[in-house]
């Protein structure tokens, strides 16, 4: 009989490597295709279930596409309080409490060639009630997020006070 | 009027006034000017000692790093945040969670076949909606993949500037459809949006 599996030829006997780093200048240049770094895309709406499917489904259908989902949040809400005049005068006649819930997707590394079809398929999927917005990332959607820290604020102002940073 | 003259008359010659007829003798080239003031009764103002510039620089400066070491460990405990209310359980259901709760009896096997197959039914027509959304995407994908790949062998510079990102592109806004069309000459009622969310100042 013949032991197929133990029978190597010289050039079997020859060790393997697989590549597990790649050498950092390949990359150096930058991507071809140019790229938004940070994108938020942020949906607003009065109705909660509505809102959250919809934002549960961008968040699919970005994985789907091969788009680098960096983080997803929601903001607290904004509470409004809505009341409606009697016919030419300033009486209140009704009082609603409604809130503006807020849900945030952030996509990373969005290239040129894929923004605009990935902005075109989440508009076709809008529900009704639901505000869309698509915008590069500023600080600001994080921070109002967190609580402000009162103790910090005021060694930041008294940094201030004293003139800057001490340069190192 | 009261005079050094009159309180002691043998200070006569230190006053500069000279009465007529009268006749002192001293020995000084220069008038003696004496003045009574009142009794100060205080030091001499303490001369300010000129600081170091170098010492108020260090001053400062440590007065600055101890400042930074304190926001640096304040920065470290990373930030709180805001509760969401639309994720928590509402207080009230959470006190009258023991009242709420049921006993559940055991499930008909007709039941259970219902709901099997109905879930059966759903995930596929799930599925069907899935893979058509998929399918439509790699569809244009691929199309737009050959577009490009045709427009760089046509010319490099079109590419490049057809690969370019859209500076008009974001901020990019849009609203969801409405369900009934605008009502015709409908008077909106007058009114005020009053923002009441809680701010953590």
């Amino acid at each position: 009989a013949r032991c197929t599996h133990m029978a190597r030829s010289i050039s079997c006997s020859v060790q393997r490597y697989s590549i597990e780093t790649e050498p950092p200048y390949l990359d150096a240049g930058g991507p071809e295709i140019p790229e938004y770094s940070l994108v938020n895309v942020q949906m607003k709406g009065y109705d909660f279930t509505v809102l959250e499917h919809y934002g549960k489904w961008v968040h699919n259908t970005a994985l789907n596409m091969g788009l680098d989902v960096e983080d997803s949040w929601a903001t607290p809400c904004q509470k409004l309080l809505i009341q409606n005049y009697k016919h030419k005068t300033a009486k209140v006649e009704t009082e609603y409490n409604l809130q503006v819930y807020e849900r945030t997707v952030q996509l990373a590394d969005l290239t040129s060639v894929m923004a605009p079809l990935f902005i075109e398929v989440i508009q076709a999927g809008l529900p009704q009630g639901v505000k869309l917005t698509v915008q590069e990332h500023i600080p600001e959607h994080t921070q109002v997020r967190y609580i402000p820290d009162l103790e910090l604020r005021d060694l930041h102002k008294q940094l201030t006070d004293l003139g800057g940073p001490s340069k190192k | 009027m009261i005079s050094l003259r009159n309180v002691l008359s043998s200070a006569n010659r230190f006053c500069t006034i000279k009465q007529t007829g009268e006749r002192y003798i001293t020995t000084a080239a220069a008038p003696l000017c004496f003045r009574l003031t009142q009794a100060v009764a205080g030091e001499p103002l303490k001369k300010k000692k000129k600081l170091d510039p170098m010492l108020v620089r260090h001053k400062e400066e440590r007065r600055k790093k101890k400042i930074e070491k304190a926001i640096r460990r304040l920065e470290k405990n990373a930030g709180q945040l805001k509760p969401l209310e639309e994720l928590e359980v509402p207080r009230t259901v959470l006190q009258e969670i023991e009242i709420r709760k049921r006993p559940t009896s055991p499930m008909l096997e007709e039941v259970e076949e219902e709901r099997a197959s109905l879930f059966k039914k759903w995930s596929k027509y799930k599925y069907q909606q899935h893979f058509t959304e998929v399918n439509m995407i790699e569809t244009i994908i691929a199309s737009r993949e050959r577009a490009l790949e045709e427009l760089r062998l046509e010319s490099e510079d079109l590419w490049f500037e057809a690969v370019q990102l859209d500076q008009t592109l974001l901020p990019f806004t849009a609203k969801g459809p409405v369900a009934t069309p605008p009502i015709k000459d409908y008077e909106s009622p007058d009114g005020e949006y009053i923002d009441k969310t809680p701010t953590w100042d």
